[in-house]
């Protein structure tokens, strides 16, 4: 079990914050022109950085040992050209991954962001024509009861406003599609209670439960915790596959620098070491949701979906095309858990209160285990139970999107290990949008050692591309561009005795901008401010 | 491993590069043959292979005949060097070796150029496949031809056909790992159990003679101190007397039973696989036009009652004509030709 440094490891790493209390998040970009600036800048921010350290509500005796929640955390990252522009030494640069020092729009091609999701179609922050992000800044707050957010958001933007400078560090501005937005902001969907209270919920606009299935890594949780959550969210070892014992947490190395991989070895990062090590890369990515669009698309698609398998329930077409297409209902259920609506209707009503215990805190033993029995039931499952896709569909969203134990070559209904996936998982780290021009989305970030062998790996052979799925040049049937294919193809299973293609599928998200940004250790961070990167 | 495998030619060439210089014929001035043969693989037509091929691209000279599944050139320019052999210090101290005597560095005379295909060779012989592959490229190819082996050492246009499969079978190099994939199915594998028979008789009497050897042996020995005589103490003398030349013949004939197997093994792996079902190119082009129409008549047809899907299906029969050779995919192209069916 290995022991990790929490406290020098930036805290959105390993924290979803939505999911713990933060449903409002603020995303700030910054230019640095000045090197000397830009490290001031980044010495000022310093003190305020919210780490990986867990939370606790008590004090101890002693006094020490204590990290209370704070009711606004802040986060920082660095792209490439912001890397250069605070004047790190050549040597510490050049060694930096490709495909940081390219920057997202660059790898365009590779990610499957053309059409209207190519980088002259983004944003004007995003485009890069005058200025590119050097610094990105997170915010993530709680909110008050009414469902607002707490005051200290707007206190610390200013703040941070209050650092810039012109020929110095400037903000970087034109966000939303107008290009009015000084910067991005994102929030939970926030749901009205009975007496008027409001409480987020981890739902994204196409109205799906998202951000269920994280990786699991070694030393990110405490172990009993950790023992819960590998399951599903673990690695899946060969041999008779056994839910008790066949899950473990991923090695470090996957999503924290100068920690060894999946691969035995050490990420490739730069020199010096000291400089990477307990830092990461994040793809940060706008990605606009067209509700209309996909709400019609169900529509008609049920209407078919009807006629093919001889049924007559509106309610469950519509829901069975939907989850057909995700892998999962949209209350997050998987199909693996339950193939039909039926299925589906039967294990929410036997849950119900686990759904009501999910939006808060468990009180006591009973409703901590009732959850975690839950949490299983949403994650701990594995596709040896589904190989032909009569259930979860091959080119499904979740399928491709962590294929778990489907592409071991030995796979069966007994056993089947995660081996060719294990260095293939990023972290998910994202909120819904609503911009004031009404356009709506998700702030998507994937935190990961490798954004050329996770991120990327799975954006172009898995999202844009369908050969693991044995679907050709099918993409996802949510995110996918549609330029070489435009279908889905769903096999007979228990929710319709007949296949069925959604074909005609229209682009339902576009990529609206974005960038690779690295997320150093405090150390990094302290030696960025000191200018005290030392590669030799 | 044979050449010919699945039905399939699978050829190694590696043609030596020529290290004269020659003018080049648009610029007028001396340059390399390895250089000019570069620039002429640069300038191939590859054609509509891929989807990001542009679309108006010159079709790849392959695909003027239809036999070639893959076609592949290359320049090998020298080995690599992974740097000195080294090893525990202490063994290299031993053993003499000086650490500031250069080590010798593989080098090739001159640059090669591979060319690596994969041709139908549904029927006949290693030799007729090649010769036909041969004659079929000569024959479409010519002028490409002739301008990339132009560079290389021993090689002439005048020669002609002859000359080319003459060249090429000069160059060739045996293809001992070809990528077949043509069995996508799998292959029903005869019953081959390893002949171990003769093995397993012949080395457990070879175990047990030597066992009886080594008690005769001891026995002998212990009857020469004890100074015993008699019948018994004769016949453990001739068992281990007769053992030095008995042992030796039947160890002979286990380790000949062991080369049995083996020779069995090498034997059964060197026979090619029989010719794969519908592997020839003019099938694969078929089935790959008949996927493409066909996904789009399944997406199509959905919803459609039995009658009206009978007739559909009627159509689309008569549209894609299965069994004809056209309509179908065009070698070197990736996008099906669209045949349209009454609807």
């Amino acid at each position: 079990m290995s022991r990790l440094d929490l406290a020098d490891i930036q805290g959105n790493i390993n924290r979803p914050y939505g999911r713990f209390g933060f449903p409002y998040s603020r995303h700030l970009f910054f230019v640095v022109h000045d090197a000397h600036a830009g490290r001031r800048f980044v010495q000022a921010i310093r003190p305020r950085i919210t780490t990986a350290e867990p939370w606790d509500q008590t004090e101890t005796a002693d006094g020490h040992s204590i990290v209370k929640k704070p009711p606004i955390t802040l986060n920082i990252g660095f792209t490439y050209a912001g890397l250069e522009a605070l004047g790190l030494p050549t040597r510490t640069l050049r060694m930096l991954p490709d495909e940081f020092i390219d920057g997202m729009g660059r790898r365009a091609a590779i990610l499957g962001d053309v059409g209207a999701s190519a980088p002259e179609q983004w944003e004007t922050a995003w485009r890069g024509e005058t200025q590119t992000a050097h610094i990105w800044v997170s915010l993530n707050a709680g909110a008050l009861r009414t469902g607002e957010a707490l005051p200290e958001l707007q206190q610390w933007t200013d703040w941070l406003i209050g650092l810039t400078a012109p020929g110095a560090v400037t903000l970087l501005a034109g966000h939303t599609a107008d290009g009015v937005q000084q910067w991005q902001d994102s929030a939970a969907i926030m749901l009205e209670q009975p007496g008027g209270d409001k409480l987020p919920c981890p739902k994204e606009h196409f109205g799906f439960t998202d951000g269920i299935s994280d990786p699991v890594f070694q030393g990110q949780f405490a172990p009993e915790a950790e023992a819960l959550a590998v399951i599903g969210g673990g690695k899946i070892a060969a041999g008779t596959y056994n839910e008790a014992k066949s899950w473990s947490a991923l090695e470090t190395g996957e999503f924290i620098l100068g920690h060894a991989d999946e691969g035995q070895e050490l990420p490739v990062t730069t020199e010096p070491q000291s400089f990477a090590r307990n830092g990461s890369f994040v793809a940060w990515r706008k990605l606009r949701e067209e509700v209309d669009v996909l709400e019609a698309y169900v529509a008609q698609a049920a209407k078919l979906w009807m006629q093919v398998q001889g049924t007559t329930d509106g309610e469950e077409a519509e829901e069975t095309v939907r989850a057909k297409m995700v892998g999962r209902w949209r209350s997050g259920l998987p199909l693996l858990a339950a193939p039909t609506w039926a299925d589906h209707q039967r294990v929410m009503a036997e849950y119900a209160d686990c759904i009501e215990m999910s939006l808060r805190k468990p009180r006591d033993d009973h409703e901590r285990q009732r959850l975690a029995q839950f949490d299983r039931l949403l994650t701990g499952f594995r596709y040896g139970d589904d190989l032909d896709g009569a259930k979860c569909p091959f080119g499904a969203h979740i399928r491709r999107g962590n294929p778990r134990d489907m592409l071991d070559p030995l796979i069966s209904a007994t056993q089947g290990s995660s081996a060719l996936t294990n260095r293939r998982r990023i972290l998910r780290r994202g909120m819904p949008y609503v911009d004031p021009t009404g356009e709506k989305g998700v702030v998507f970030m994937a935190v990961c050692a490798s954004l050329f062998r996770q991120f990327e790996f799975i954006q172009q052979q898995w999202i844009s591309y369908g050969l693991d799925f044995e679907g050709g040049n099918d993409t996802c049937p949510l995110l996918g561009n549609r330029a070489q294919s435009d279908k889905h193809v769903v096999p007979a299973g228990e929710a319709g005795p007949n296949a069925f293609i959604a074909a005609g599928l229209p682009q339902f998200v576009t990529t609206r901008g974005g960038d690779y940004f690295f997320l150093p250790s405090m150390t990094g961070i302290q030696m960025i401010a000191m200018s005290s990167i030392d590669p030799t | 491993m044979p050449n010919r495998d699945g039905g399939h030619y699978f050829l190694t060439v590696l043609a030596p590069v020529r290290t004269d210089t020659m003018i080049d014929p648009v610029v007028g001035r001396t340059r390399s043959h390895a250089h000019l043969l570069a620039q002429k693989l640069a300038l191939l037509a590859t054609g509509p292979q891929t989807a990001a091929s542009p679309p108006d691209g010159w079709v790849s000279p392959f695909s003027r005949n239809t036999m070639n599944h893959t076609a592949r050139f290359a320049m090998i320019g020298g080995p690599n060097f992974n740097g000195r052999f080294s090893g525990d210090a202490l063994v290299s101290l031993l053993r003499g070796i000086n650490p500031l005597v250069p080590q010798p560095v593989d080098e090739l005379t001159s640059p090669y150029l591979l060319f690596a295909a994969d041709v139908d060779a549904q029927q006949g012989g290693e030799e007729a496949a090649l010769a036909a592959y041969a004659a079929i490229l000569w024959q479409t190819m010519q002028p490409d031809l002739a301008q990339i082996f132009q560079h290389c050492v021993g090689f002439s246009e005048a020669d002609g056909a002859t000359g080319f499969l003459a060249y090429l079978k000069a160059c060739q190099v045996e293809t001992t790992l070809p990528f077949n994939d043509y069995w996508a199915d799998g292959m029903a594998l005869p019953d081959t159990q390893l002949p171990l028979g003769p093995l397993k008789v012949s080395g457990v009497v070879a175990i047990a003679g030597a066992a009886v050897w080594l008690v005769a042996i001891i026995a002998n020995g212990l009857v020469t101190v004890t100074g015993a005589k008699g019948w018994f103490a004769q016949q453990i003398g001739l068992v281990a007397g007769w053992g030095v030349f008995v042992l030796p013949a039947l160890f002979g004939v286990a380790a000949l039973a062991v080369w049995g197997v083996y020779a069995w093994i090498m034997r059964t792996g060197a026979k090619p696989f029989p010719t794969a079902p519908a592997s020839d190119l003019p099938s694969i082009l078929k089935g790959l036009f008949l996927q493409q129409a066909f996904t789009r008549f399944a997406i199509e047809a959905q919803g459609l009652d039995d009658d009206a899907l009978h007739a559909r299906f009627g159509a689309f029969l008569g549209a894609v004509k299965p069994k004809a050779s056209a309509p179908a995919l065009a070698p070197g192209e990736c996008q099906a030709p669209v045949v349209e069916w009454v609807r």
